[in-house]
């Protein structure tokens, strides 16, 4: 049966999910407000589920539906009150009803078969009066089964750890199946096992107390994989499908609507080009008949041409109107595509709650999530990724993060601890936080724990900072736990955090305070078609680097070079840094002299590294487009992007780069630039400074030298000029009002000589009104500048620009 | 295949075309098979090429092959691929190329002017396309199998070159392009 493209069944699916979901929330919000009133829409939810799922046949489903659609009634009828282990009870039903909708429908009667005996037990435990239950909290291995790496990984300690809870009566705690895995939903129908992902742990709680059971399990086991092998040989669905909001659509068809009545105005236009032709051709025969003598005035030729102007003129402006709506168009059509691979944050956190609730409980602590920005747009691929990281910070936060009650109320804390995650766009970059309130994470510990494990010396971590002692946490198998618990602190986690964060182009780093709390941040790009970027120019041609992978970029002065064992450092951030060249580090020899010199800083594993570029072009969004795959891998080159201007860009992959240089640099095969060579490149450049005010002057003239330029003095213009003819300069920095010879004189003299026409000079007055500007410019200033650029770089970073430029 | 029919309904077209008599639908279709035979016989003998010159030399791609010819752009160097013959990456009409050195590939040492004459010549399939950068391509050139010369024996000997045969031009002989053998020895390149 299908409707629409959907069978009976997808829409089962579908039902399932939504009211599941429903579901979850709502009995986790019950509970904190256990309000009789809050129960009628998950009623409606079971409800819901029972109905669909007796369409197509699901009769487990419909049986446990219908016991939880009972209990809910007593619930909201006041008859039983509402307790966390009830809750417990209809939260491991909710989960076998999502489960149920990632059933593939050849697999439902083998889903029916092995699960009916705990669908029977849960239902008779639903029946049993709320007295008899005990509330105890679920074992940690219980929630265990969802650990993101996936049931397999965490069979082996869970069933070795977790003793069998002891078997005393029918209300012992039922065989727990795993809570939805947070990453399987989102895995595609192909990959994702069809048989329920049965929890190891309870699977051999079961085989201790029911054999029989077992048996009949494992049995329907092994035919559910025979039958998820036979199903996987079906051709998967070959293409995938994926929602988009209607008003997305909406705006998408009126957009390409637009874009049509657009292109039809295009035959007004070749319509007025006809006339203007025919136009021409009459102004042709005037100038024939003119020649052959014939009785042509000027005023019939002006005629003509004044019509053909006319028609011309029209033509242009039609054109520029439709160039403008089409540009604009275009732009905002490109826009809403993006858009359409959006998401908003919260469906990446759908599970938080639930997870955070769950791992409290079983842990005997008191925590509450806290979500914010839900709304926020996130292109789609990149919240799938998310949603494991973001779990498994969540867990990491409950385990190590948050004190036991006691600890919290000892320390003068409210008893319940708060698990904030948040999410905003920031600078555009997606910035998502998981912060917890709870004890910090204790330095002087890591500090120990990083010499222990040989990673480092005492001398050096006692001298690295917070944040390069919090970056040793990422590392694989590094772990501050004291104790291996069954949650986290095996040391496998964080570092898949990292590794995931930055397979789509992000970075993660952690913020903490002793006794006040933790907060990891991961900076993501906002979508992964569209990256911001830094274009810089490595061996005379453009490269991007996404922003969220820099740390920064300086303009390199002569006063924060060093030399060390002949190799050049630079002084960034407080920090001495070592500079590798970008042309030797790429591959790609560079013969373009440059004056100016960038430099791009690095985070390798635990050190800074600056990689010298010939100059920052700009920042710009690049489209993303994949390496052509003839190429195979190419080191460093992550994809390619065409720039506005047309050219051609490579964006670079910051990470490999910063790793294969440290790599390089341990064995050899890359040195530091050398200070020599470095510095007979950047010969000293000469400016001369022409101003009258002795106090502005001598300020001009220390920032210059500090900036290491070379520097010389003129008190007016006709000095100035006189300089001129003498010395050879880069660049003229010169005031405006000045005795004997003005600076708008002076710029032009200059101007007027050949030898000095390319000179760059950049005017700096008190005036700041349009038209002084103007004046300055219009005598052949290349920059006019106020004297407020002293207060920040602007001067400076002209100067470096224009002499760069000139240089080029 | 001798076709009486049709001679003799050219013939009788010419003498009715005087007397203004409409043709009929049997005419017309035997005139158009005549022709039709005449053509097919005249192209399979033809070579239809682009002219381009690298250097001092001039190069005919079989212009079947070619997808587009464009305006040159300098291509951007690609981080640790350091094989002489591929150039780099360029944006081609929105599309990025490879951009190939035919005449490192031939084996002769050339670099390209770059001045406004200058084209690239896109050859292969739309989304994986090969761009060769020429000094100028003036245009088409064609001419008949019959007078294709043999390529001579220091190139052709060497097995290095691409040339199958040579093909009058206004400027003396231009070398065709052996399309296949060339895109080849491109896929070869870049993997190194």
């Amino acid at each position: 049966m299908s409707l629409g493209g959907f069978s009976m069944f997808d829409l089962y699916k579908a039902e399932a999910e939504q009211h599941g979901r429903a579901l979850s929330d709502g009995l986790v919000a019950l509970e904190s407000a256990t309000d009789p009133a809050l129960v009628e829409p998950l009623m409606r939810a079971a409800h819901s589920i029972k109905g669909a799922a007796r369409i197509v046949g699901f009769e487990q489903v419909v049986t446990l539906a219908h016991a939880m659609e009972d209990c809910l009634v007593r619930l909201q009828r006041g008859q039983e009150p509402i307790v966390p282990a009830r809750v417990d009870q209809l939260l491991k039903g909710t989960d076998l009803l999502v489960q149920s909708a990632q059933v593939a429908e050849a697999d439902v009667p083998a889903w029916n078969a092995a699960n009916a005996g705990a669908i029977a037990d849960l239902a008779s435990q639903l029946q049993q009066p709320a007295a008899s239950i005990a509330d105890a909290p679920r074992s940690a291995a219980d929630i265990l089964g969802a650990a993101p790496r996936g049931p397999a990984s965490s069979a082996a300690p869970a069933s070795a750890s977790a003793p069998a809870p002891a078997p005393t009566s029918a209300s012992a705690p039922a065989p727990a199946f795993a809570p939805p895995s947070t990453d399987a939903p989102a895995l595609p129908p192909a990959s994702t096992p069809t048989a329920p992902p049965i929890d190891p742990a309870s699977a051999t709680a079961k085989a201790i107390t029911a054999p029989s059971t077992s048996g009949t399990n494992s049995s329907a086991s092994a035919k559910m994989s025979s039958t998820a092998t036979s199903s996987s040989t079906k051709p998967a669905a070959a293409e995938s499908s994926v929602m988009v909001r209607s008003r997305n659509l909406d705006r998408l068809m009126r957009l390409s609507g637009e874009g049509m009545v657009e292109a039809r105005r295009l035959d007004a236009m070749q319509a007025r080009l006809r006339a203007i032709r025919t136009r021409e051709r009459a102004l042709e025969d005037l100038f024939d008949r003119r020649r052959q003598r014939q009785d042509v005035s000027d005023l019939d030729l002006e005629q003509a041409h004044a019509a053909i102007r006319g028609e011309v003129a029209l033509l242009e402006a039609d054109l520029q109107a439709h160039l403008r709506r089409t540009e604009e168009l275009s732009t905002t059509l490109h826009h809403e595509a993006i858009d359409c691979r959006m998401r908003p944050f919260g469906d990446a956190c759908l599970t938080i709650p639930r997870t955070v609730r769950d791992l409290a409980r079983s842990l005997d602590k008191d925590a509450a999530a806290r979500l914010e920005g839900q709304s926020v747009s996130v292109d789609r691929d990149i919240l799938r990724k998310l949603e494991a990281p973001l779990t498994h910070l969540v867990r990491n936060a409950l385990d190590h993060g948050i004190e036991s009650r006691a600890e919290r109320t000892a320390s003068g804390k409210r008893a319940q601890a708060t698990v904030r995650v948040t999410a905003v766009h920031q600078a555009g970059m997606l910035v998502v936080e998981v912060a917890d309130d709870g004890r910090g994470i204790d330095l002087a510990r890591l500090r120990t724990k990083i010499v222990e494990r040989n990673l480092s010396t005492t001398d050096l971590v006692a001298r690295m900072s917070d944040r390069e002692l919090t970056d040793f946490l990422f590392l694989p198998g590094f772990s501050t736990a004291k104790a291996v618990t069954d949650l986290s602190g095996r040391g496998v986690g964080l570092d898949v955090v990292q590794t995931t964060v930055h397979e789509v182009g992000g970075s993660v780093e952690v913020q903490t305070e002793l006794g006040r709390g933790t907060t990891f941040r991961m900076r993501l790009p906002v979508t992964l078609s569209v990256l911001r970027a830094a274009i810089v120019s490595i061996a005379g041609e453009p490269y991007a680097m996404p922003l969220a992978r820099m740390e920064r970029i300086d303009r390199l002065d002569h006063h924060t070079l060093e030399h060390v064992e002949g190799r050049l450092a630079a002084r960034v951030n407080g920090e001495i840094i070592g500079l590798v060249r970008g042309d030797e580090l790429l591959g790609v020899p560079g013969d373009a002299e440059s004056g100016a010199l960038a430099v791009v800083s690095l985070r390798t594993r635990q050190r800074t590294l600056g990689v010298i570029v010939d100059g920052f072009l700009g920042e710009e969004d690049v489209v993303v487009q994949p390496l052509d795959e003839r190429l195979g891998t190419v080191p460093h080159v992550s994809s390619a992007s065409v720039r506005q201007s047309g050219e051609l860009v490579l964006i670079l992959d910051a990470d490999a780069m910063a790793i294969d240089a440290a790599r390089r640099l341990d064995e050899g095969t890359l040195r530091g630039a050398a200070a020599g060579s470095e510095d007979a490149r950047r010969r000293v450049h000469r400016v001369l400074v022409v101003e009258d005010s002795l106090t502005v002057r001598e300020v001009e003239r220390q920032m210059l030298t500090r900036a290491g330029y070379q520097v010389d003095v003129a008190v007016d213009g006709l000095d100035g000029w006189n300089a001129l003819q003498r010395e050879r300069y880069d660049l003229v920095l010169s005031d405006v009002d000045m005795p004997r010879m003005n600076g708008l004189e002076l710029v032009r003299r200059i101007r007027a000589d050949r030898r000095l026409s390319h000179l760059p000079i950049v005017m700096v007055s008190y005036k700041d009104r349009e038209e002084d500007r103007l004046a300055g410019l219009e005598a052949g200033a290349t920059a006019y500048l106020t004297k407020g650029a002293f207060h920040d770089r602007t001067l400076l970073d002209t100067v470096a620009d224009l002499i760069a430029a000139s240089a080029d | 295949m001798a076709d009486p029919g049709a001679t003799g309904g050219h013939a009788r077209t010419e003498r009715d075309m005087s007397e203004h008599r409409p043709l009929t639908a049997a005419e017309l279709e035997a005139n158009a098979e005549a022709f039709a035979r005449i053509i097919e016989q005249e192209r399979a003998n033809d070579v239809h090429a682009v002219l381009a010159r690298v250097g001092s030399s001039w190069i005919a791609v079989p212009a079947a092959r070619v997808l587009r010819v464009t305006r040159a752009v300098k291509p951007h160097r690609i981080p640790h691929r350091s094989h002489r013959a591929l150039r780099g990456l360029a944006n081609i009409e929105g599309e990025v190329a490879i951009v190939m050195d035919l005449a490192s590939l031939c084996g002769f040492s050339w670099s390209p002017t770059g001045d406004d004459a200058a084209r690239m010549i896109v050859l292969g399939e739309r989304g994986a396309a090969w761009a060769f950068e020429a000094d100028e391509v003036p245009g088409t050139v064609a001419g008949n199998a019959q007078d294709l010369l043999a390529a001579p024996l220091t190139v052709a000997a060497t097995g290095a070159g691409f040339t199958t045969h040579l093909m009058p031009c206004a400027t003396g002989h231009a070398g065709i392009l052996d399309v296949d053998a060339l895109l080849a020895a491109c896929t070869e390149a870049v993997r190194s």
